[in-house]
């Protein structure tokens, strides 16, 4: 983010466009209710009647899967309306000219029919967000970043944000928000194939010398080109490319497109570790299981959305054969050849700050208690940066925005006749991510549970003959699933919405892995589906209880069989 | 007059951590662990809907055994008396008291809950096997000195507890706001008639 989540409560205007804060981030929903109340301007563009549309000043009903030309029309409008900030442009920018030659090509009146959107409605929107003082936010979360064009799409909103001068300046700017817990941490950390920690590049040969020299390796050993991400495993691991796979606190076959496919895929490794604090689907595949620690039982720094490092510190010693994350990858690569050792996670933070300029003033020390520390933080003595990009000033070589346009493509999977409804999987407040966790935990279980729900408009259901509350099944032409319907008047006619923790009500079984050539992000928030109604209620009700119970015993029985053929607890 | 809790719309964001909140505290306390509010969506509200602990109680009027009383400003049920009748939950205009029991899955061999009834099928008319319901609504947390737990935990504060000194503030800055409001309109309007 360019700004910060505190902050987003002084702008003067936050536009949402694919993102709902009160379902995946109540806080920061919390942010924006306080914003209201203190004057702010609310845009939201979204195919749901999200919370936030309900106190929205503007609220345009998106069609799914329009994005970019959304944006374009935005863009168009706002230059048009004579709204762009030509100074900031022409100090801070490059390339308007290739820009406009795109966008140009898109007013809002030629895009009705892929927006959905009332052509005045949006140009009010547009005068909006640009005349916005003293700033104006754009939030987006997985409703970009889970579509085909995502990378695309991003670009799109940041040559928005420089053309209307809605950046540089305090509590401005781009406030896209990671889909997880510490998400930003672990790419700040370089939990990525291309960089290492703190952003910097694997193929540049001056951070590769950089990193060999502080871990005492030959700068051969480590890898000079990108690897592979995780949506890519599955198919590499068909064509014989990936062998072994650790998977490290991620349940892939619940989170991941075409769960059934995956699962055939992942059954073909060689040598497959898991570690994680619960049995998932995904460890029942697994030829080791590392027991980790949960939250509570660790220390270390979780970094937020805003790029904010807090420190967090264990309340309870680790139970039972269960290590620390950081001493189960110490202990493993000792044995592999590379002695690791560090006394706790303060030494592993102190080598992090060293090496990452960015990170350097963000000690311990600072983060004592309650205290935080926001990157850039370069010195002891800096206070941190809530705002980045001050005066205009990029991270680019020449300081500068280049400006970027694209042309909209249609999603991937479109509806047809066979599968006339779109899917799109959604966030359950909740619940957290696959649900391993909070699973666990009784009221929210009583508050959710499985099958999950199927939102979907009150029309569609009554074509199909689907009650409120029904057990219903919905399926694609890569799976299916029983999940519970609800008739939803804020859901747009033609989409059905799932959220993607449940283990019967898996909406992964349906979704489409398609990738984004860059990102390799898969397009969660596209696919095409049927829904149909289940005649026998109460057999429903009792398959559903049926098959989870099914599933936990399997889990069960999985570590029961293991440690019965000789599996056994390693005495390190 | 009784207290109760008041809900502002337009702070709501539909999280349900009031009845998270709400169904652990009376979980804790021995009490059943269903929660007392509901979550009301339409297409332009979302807001908690709970017991109004009204004057005339219309709960308390209609409980055949004395298991509904007033004490202490709050309309209480006692679900060791409640005989699970259901006339409260009938009688209630907001539908804010339904009748709610504890499975029985997981002791006695039965290992899961195994439904005999669609989901959607009105609380009234439920059953399951072993399981004996009482009647459940807002007892204001009575059991907590600390007040109504899902007051305090409502990330926005749209929550608030109507009570002796609460009630009055509000009243008074609902009453300044009025006078402020038609002062406003007696301008508007005497400009109208003496330009």
């Amino acid at each position: 983010m360019s700004c910060s989540i505190p902050g987003m409560e002084d702008a003067g205007c936050i536009f949402l466009f694919g993102y709902n804060p009160s379902a995946s981030h109540p806080i920061v929903s919390r942010r924006i209710v306080k914003a209201k109340e203190k004057g702010a301007k609310i845009i939201v563009a979204d195919p749901r009647v999200i919370e936030t549309a309900r106190i929205a000043d503007i609220y345009m009903q998106i069609n799914n899967g329009c994005n970019i030309a959304f944006l374009n029309a935005f863009c168009n409008a706002i230059v048009t309306e004579g709204l762009a900030d030509k100074k900031f442009i022409e100090e801070h920018t490059n390339g308007f000219d290739e820009w406009w030659k795109v966008i140009k090509e898109y007013t809002p009146e030629s895009v009705r029919d892929i927006t959905g959107v009332d052509p005045e409605t949006m140009r009010r929107a547009a005068r909006m967000y640009a005349t916005a003082q003293p700033s104006a936010i754009v939030g987006w979360g997985m409703g970009v970043a889970q579509q085909k064009q995502n990378v695309a799409t991003v670009h799109t909103l940041a040559s928005m944000a420089c053309i209307a001068g809605q950046i540089g300046k305090p509590n401005s700017g781009l406030a896209p928000v990671r889909g997880q817990n510490n998400v930003q941490g672990s790419c700040d950390m370089g939990m990525l194939p291309n960089l290492y920690p703190g952003y910097q590049k694997v193929e540049d040969p001056a951070v590769r010398e950089k990193f060999a020299k502080a871990w005492g390796v030959p700068v051969e050993r480590l890898s000079d080109h990108v690897g592979y991400r995780l949506t890519d495993v599955g198919h590499n691991v068909e064509e014989g490319k990936v062998h072994a796979f650790y998977n490290f606190g991620e349940d892939p076959l619940q989170t991941e497109p075409d769960a059934q496919d995956l699962k055939r895929q992942l059954s073909k490794l060689d040598l497959f570790i898991c570690q994680d604090i619960f049995m998932t689907q995904t460890t029942m595949l697994a030829d080791v299981v590392f027991p980790g620690t949960a939250w509570g039982e660790h220390d270390g720094v979780f970094t937020a959305s805003d790029r904010t490092f807090q420190r967090f510190t264990a309340a309870v010693e680790p139970k039972g054969e269960c290590w620390h994350d950081w001493q189960v990858f110490q202990e493993l690569s000792t044995r592999m050849g590379y002695p690791m050792h560090y006394e706790n996670t303060k030494e592993i933070w102190d080598e992090v700050r060293e090496m990452c300029p960015n990170f350097y003033g963000a000690t311990y020390e600072k983060m004592e208690g309650v205290g935080h520390a926001q990157w850039p933080i370069p010195t002891i003595e800096h206070p941190g940066s809530p705002d980045m990009f001050p005066g205009g000033q990029f991270t680019t070589p020449d300081h500068r925005a280049n400006l970027m346009a694209h042309d909209w493509e249609h999603p991937t999977e479109l509806p047809d006749e066979e599968y006339p409804l779109i899917l799109c999987t959604v966030r359950e407040v909740g619940h957290y991510s696959c649900r391993s966790m909070t699973g666990n935990c009784r009221a929210l279980a009583l508050l959710a549970d499985e099958p999950g729900e199927i939102h979907m408009n009150p029309a569609d259901a009554e074509a199909r003959g689907i009650s409120d509350g029904e057990i219903v099944r919905a399926h694609s032409r890569r799976g299916e699933a029983m999940s519970r319907a609800v008739l939803d008047p804020r859901i747009n006619k033609g989409a059905v919405y799932m959220t993607y923790q449940w283990w019967i009500g898996k909406c992964n079984n349906l979704t489409l892995h398609s990738l984004d050539s860059r990102s390799h992000t898969p397009e969660d928030k596209f696919s095409a589906c049927q829904v149909d109604a289940i005649e026998d209620q109460v057999w429903a009700e009792q398959h559903v209880q049926e098959l989870y119970e099914e599933l936990k015993s399997q889990l069960a029985d999985t570590v029961d069989n293991a440690m019965a053929a000789g599996g056994r607890r390693d005495e390190a | 007059m009784n207290r109760s809790i008041s809900i502002n719309p337009e702070k709501c964001i539909g999280c349900g951590t009031c009845r998270a909140a709400c169904s652990e505290g009376h979980k804790e306390a021995g009490l059943q662990s269903e929660p007392r509010l509901s979550l009301v969506m339409t297409r332009d509200i979302s807001a908690a809907v709970t017991c109004h602990h009204c004057e005339g109680a219309p709960c308390l009027a209609v409980c055949p055994v004395g298991a509904i009383v007033r004490e202490d400003g709050a309309i209480q049920v006692n679900e060791q008396t409640c005989i699970g009748c259901k006339l409260c939950a009938i009688a209630c205009p907001f539908g804010a008291i339904h009748p709610s029991g504890t499975s029985i899955a997981g002791v006695a061999g039965i290992k899961y809950n195994t439904p005999s009834y669609p989901a959607s099928m009105s609380t009234l008319l439920t059953w399951d096997a072993g399981v004996y319901t009482c009647a459940v609504k807002c007892d204001l947390c009575s059991f907590d000195d600390k007040g109504p737990h899902c007051v305090a935990a409502c990330p926005t504060d749209a929550l608030e507890l109507v009570d002796e000194k609460t009630g009055a503030a509000q009243m008074r800055e609902r009453r300044e706001r009025a006078a402020e409001e038609s002062e406003v309109m007696m301008r508007a309007t005497s400009t109208i008639r003496r330009p």
